[in-house]
């Protein structure tokens, strides 16, 4: 039995409408970590709304942030998977039906012309990103939107490798986070990509700022950079929605390809605090599981 | 909507809760840090050119629609749609304010406006129109959509929104609306610095 339009089409909305309306259960854990070690009486009072807002929404089927973001759908393909649908068709159906009923605000313009009607799909929107898994029968969508404020600050760079090639991304890293400073609505999600080209790089910190936050870089030397990292960018005091404190970052999250010998391509994609995403794995007998 | 003092875990802080048209002596009281709540009238407008068009009408002479005196401006990107004739509040929440603050001296002091909800503060020219004619800054908590969508009683008028409707500005009943605190007060001071971005 193939994985059908219809299946995929309700896994679609069941996806956007859990994304934009809940704040994920890890990060969630995270904010209420945070929450019991933070020292600064108004940064804690700041976390305590987030979560309190959080539970609402989920309780209430209402949106968490009214920026209900740039829809992006990250599909991984496995390479058995028979999928019997145009996904790009598909998931741009699903998110114009959610976005029509609830309503969602159409907010997508072209860079240049700057439309008058902004758009809710077309255009490209929404993004679909693929990548294949070689011998799975399923299919695996991760759905999220990406916020206007956080996504404003996040930045590519192409260094040269000379000097010491750890202290640069550092340096990178904590001024990105520093430079968006209250408008990412901090706490943030850091997805950093190293390596691969210009493309590439970017590809892997947006993949890296979905990982799930409790999850370390197999490598265990880069893991200790992500900690290394997530240590130095609390320590800014910068706190939640800048308005000062200890909980700056509530990961970070590194992944690394090999590049030119010449470059050391560096990407820093920062997530809001509601680091909004939902998961789910379609099977070729049919089974959804979501994730 | 049940205040934040249900959280057991956090002292309180100062908590005011104010009604517009808000009156000058309420707000010179207001100190950054401060929570403040508020009920009544107030204008939800998250366009710059909206403020613009708002000053250029009032410049040339011409009777504005609406009423800006002594209310409550929010930076809040607005969801709303018509049932059965009448307007009803979908969701809405803080968008960054540094957006409007070449509009917003000339905004301030021509209307009289005592309060500007937003997120990330703004710039020291208008810093300095609120210290004289008496307006604060206050921060909404970014990403809390349900909590300040829950302090709207109802939109009692939509203006402008000939370009599109998520450009409109809604004019609101606020009831119990925040939490919201103060980062900018009359003195001149300030919590958090200014942020800017789109």
């Amino acid at each position: 039995m193939p994985i059908t339009r219809e299946i995929l089409f309700e896994v679609a909305v069941k996806l956007f409408e859990k994304a934009t309306r809940s704040v994920p259960s890890d990060t969630l854990a995270a904010l209420e970590e945070s929450l019991r070690s933070e020292t600064n009486e108004l940064a804690r009072y700041v976390l305590a709304m987030m979560i309190k807002n959080a539970r609402m929404a989920a309780e209430s089927n209402m949106v968490v942030c009214q920026d209900t973001g740039l829809p992006a759908f990250f599909l991984r393909i496995g390479t058995d998977a028979e999928l019997k649908a145009d996904p790009r068709k598909v998931l741009a159906e699903a998110v114009e039906k959610v976005s029509l009923e609830f309503p969602y605000r159409a907010a997508f313009v072209h860079p240049i012309f700057r439309d008058s009607t902004p758009l809710i799909v077309g255009g490209g929107i929404p993004l679909v990103i693929c990548d294949p898994i070689a011998g799975a029968d399923f299919v695996e969508i991760t759905m999220s939107p990406q916020a206007s404020g956080p996504e404003f600050w996040s930045r590519v760079e192409m260094f040269p490798p000379s000097g010491d090639p750890w202290e640069t991304v550092k340096g990178f890293v904590l001024e990105t986070v520093k430079r968006a400073g209250g408008a990412a609505c901090p706490p943030v999600v850091v997805g950093v990509g190293l390596g691969g080209d210009m493309g590439e790089v970017a590809k892997l910190a947006k993949l890296a700022s979905i990982r799930p936050i409790n999850e370390r870089n197999p490598d265990p030397r880069i893991a200790s950079m992500e900690g290394e990292l997530r240590a130095l960018l609390n320590g800014t005091g910068i706190g939640p929605m800048g308005l000062g404190g200890d909980t700056t970052a509530l990961a970070v999250n590194i992944e690394v390809e090999y590049c030119m010998k010449a470059w050391l391509p560096a990407a820093v994609c920062l997530r809001c605090w509601t680091n909004r995403r939902a998961r789910a794995r379609v099977h070729n007998d049919g089974r959804v599981e979501f994730l | 909507m049940e205040g934040w003092s249900s959280c057991e875990a956090i002292p309180m802080r100062r908590e005011i809760r104010l009604r517009t048209p808000l009156d000058e002596g309420s707000v010179r009281g207001l100190e950054v840090g401060d929570v403040v709540h508020l009920d009544g009238r107030a204008f939800a407008i998250a366009y710059a050119f909206q403020f613009q068009r708002a000053i250029d009408e009032s410049k040339g002479g011409k009777p504005l629609p609406m009423d800006f005196k002594g209310s409550a401006i929010l930076h809040f990107p607005t969801c709303f749609k018509e049932e059965d004739g009448k307007w009803r509040i979908v969701y809405f929440g803080p968008t960054t304010s540094s957006k409007f603050n070449k509009v917003t001296p000339e905004f301030v002091r021509r209307f009289g406006i005592r309060a500007i909800v937003g997120k990330g503060g703004m710039d020291e020219a208008v810093m300095e129109a609120m210290r004289e004619v008496g307006c604060v800054f206050l921060q909404a908590i970014g990403g809390c959509a349900v909590i300040y969508t829950k302090g709207v009683k109802g939109i009692t008028n939509v203006y402008w929104g000939e370009r599109h409707w998520t450009y409109a500005v809604v004019e609101l009943e606020l009831s119990d609306f925040g939490p919201l605190i103060v980062t900018m007060d009359t003195k001149g001071r300030r919590l958090g610095k200014e942020e800017r971005g789109p």
